[in-house]
């Protein structure tokens, strides 16, 4: 499952306004829902449902990478956006560092298995280096985009 | 018992229904930092690491993967007791225990 094919393109921030946990996962979820991919009725459910997922335990996974995400029956298959913050949001990460790229995923509950492929599509770029600083470095959503598409022809047979 | 012995290899199947997803992740990255050995899991010839999260998640084992648990060091035995107990909990841990 390559990126461009779960991350929806205009749902993308190439530069988070939110400085706090829930403001950046609230702005994002806003963003999908302003892309269509999230009705404006399951938007605070979504949000909800996204932060009680945190309280489990953080998805700031290290790197300075976060990828909060829920299961929701609002979409009827794997959508997601992708922001960058310029200054950094504290997301209680594993490592104990701010977080400057966020993945945030709203799957349909009855179909896990998207769910785990596109984490591992994920993981599998955002542990390159490169891949973190050019994301960094996108100054718009289509520069983005063209990371995204970049990354996903480097694949072979994903 | 340290230098020499030979690795620890158990097989351990995941039951979690959702797969080896981010939150049971979560849990067995913090409970394979509590030991001093090297723990790997392997998978479809996949190794990885049992402290890296991105190692974990390029795994993208679902329900029923049957994988190979490896430890190898001074407490590897702990190591393998203990990981392979939250395998068989789902990773659902007590906070509680936590601590131990």
């Amino acid at each position: 499952m390559k990126l461009t094919e779960f991350v929806i393109r205009q749902a993308i921030v190439p530069s988070l306004k939110g400085g706090s946990k829930e403001d950046v996962i609230r702005e994002l979820v806003g963003s999908l829902k302003a892309a269509g991919a999230v009705s404006e009725e399951d938007e605070d459910a979504v949000v909800a449902a996204i932060l009680k997922r945190e309280e489990l335990g953080s998805t700031g996974i290290g790197n300075g990478v976060a990828v909060p995400h829920t299961k929701h029956p609002s979409v009827d298959k794997l959508s997601a956006t992708v922001a960058v913050s310029q200054t950094g949001v504290d997301f209680s990460s594993l490592d104990g560092e701010d977080v400057f790229i966020l993945f945030l995923l709203v799957s349909p509950p009855d179909r896990p298995g998207d769910h785990l492929r596109g984490l591992e599509n994920i993981s599998r770029h955002l542990r390159s280096q490169d891949f973190c600083s050019f994301l960094k470095q996108a100054r718009n959503a289509d520069e983005v985009w063209d990371l995204l598409q970049e990354a996903d022809s480097g694949e072979s047979g994903a | 018992m340290g230098e020499g012995s030979e690795p620890i290899r158990r097989q351990v199947t995941l039951t979690v229904e959702q797969g080896l997803h981010l939150t049971p992740i979560s849990v067995l990255v913090r409970h394979a930092g509590k030991f001093s050995c090297r723990i790997t899991l392997t998978f479809d010839g996949r190794v990885a690491d049992a402290r890296s999260v991105y190692d974990l998640m390029l795994l993208g084992a679902p329900c029923g993967s049957i994988m190979t648990l490896e430890t190898d060091g001074s407490d590897a035995e702990a190591a393998a007791d203990h990981i392979e107990k939250l395998f068989l909990e789902e990773f659902q841990v007590p906070p509680a225990a936590e601590n131990t």
